[in-house]
């Protein structure tokens, strides 16, 4: 399903740059907690960027990108909750998931749609938050 | 009615892509904006300048939304002057709750729906003070 952005084209510009630096902040912030999970301003760090990268994207309608950015949440908030370290099997799905956001931006950029499938990497997701 | 007169919205979002959506609500409707940065922006900007509502997201003042507000009301020249917080839903409705007790007026839930938006814009910013398009 193709997702085309309704009223808010005109923004375009400035969600596509916007998009690029929070989800590199995010990138950081995720690698620095796997050196050190411990502190709690890197995860709130994170749960923010998160979810402000989300809240971009749901003012621009962009549902595929807001899905997976939710799941993202959810994974990183169960993590903390948990207080679970960061496993080498959770950073190669969250860079899947960067990986796959990057996919869509690059869409987006091209085209003005997303048409990236996304149910696989959010089926994964649920496969370890409701493990 | 001169420029100096016309209500003026304090603005602290840091998001580019939602203050400018915010611009473009606010502009189509002849509502001027003033832009601050971060929080010590906001106590800046607002000395020389009337402003007749704050809409603050509370992601973007480096503070929580509790010490902001108390901030602001502690301040003299903010203590009247409304506040509309955007939150997210990362804030609880007890937390929410606890920001309109610390003084702020409203929160608004990101992702802002236009009409709402305008609602509440105009709940503290009257119609017949900006001046009309001719």
């Amino acid at each position: 399903m193709q997702h085309r952005m309704g009223s808010h084209s005109l923004l375009l510009d400035e969600y596509l740059d916007e998009f690029e630096d929070l989800l590199s902040e995010i990138e950081q912030t995720f690698l620095d907690l796997e050196e050190n999970s411990s502190q709690e301003h890197l995860w709130d760090c994170l749960m923010r960027n998160l979810h402000s990268f989300k809240g971009s994207a749901q003012l621009m309608g962009l549902d595929p990108i807001v899905s997976v950015a939710h799941a993202m949440e959810t994974l990183v908030s169960q993590c903390r909750q948990q207080g679970e370290n960061i496993d080498s099997a959770m950073t190669e799905l969250y860079f899947h998931c960067v990986d796959v956001l990057r996919d869509l931006a690059d869409e987006l950029g091209v085209s003005g749609t997303c048409y990236h499938d996304v149910s696989p990497v959010l089926r994964k997701i649920d496969e370890i938050v409701l493990a | 009615m001169s420029t100096s007169d016309v209500p003026s919205i304090l603005l602290l979002e840091n998001s580019p892509t939602l203050r400018k959506w915010i611009l473009t609500m606010l502009a189509l409707r002849g509502i001027r904006v003033l832009l601050a940065d971060n929080d010590a922006d906001v106590f800046r900007k607002t000395e020389n300048t009337k402003i007749s509502l704050m809409l603050i997201n509370l992601n973007s003042t480096g503070l929580d939304g509790l010490s902001f507000t108390r901030k602001c009301r502690q301040c003299e020249r903010l203590r009247n002057i409304p506040i509309v917080l955007l939150t997210s839903s990362t804030e609880s409705c007890a937390q929410r709750h606890e920001f309109i007790k610390a003084g702020a007026d409203q929160c608004m839930m990101i992702p802002l729906n236009e009409s709402t938006f305008v609602k509440t814009v105009f709940q503290y910013i009257k119609p017949s003070t900006i001046p009309t398009a001719h």
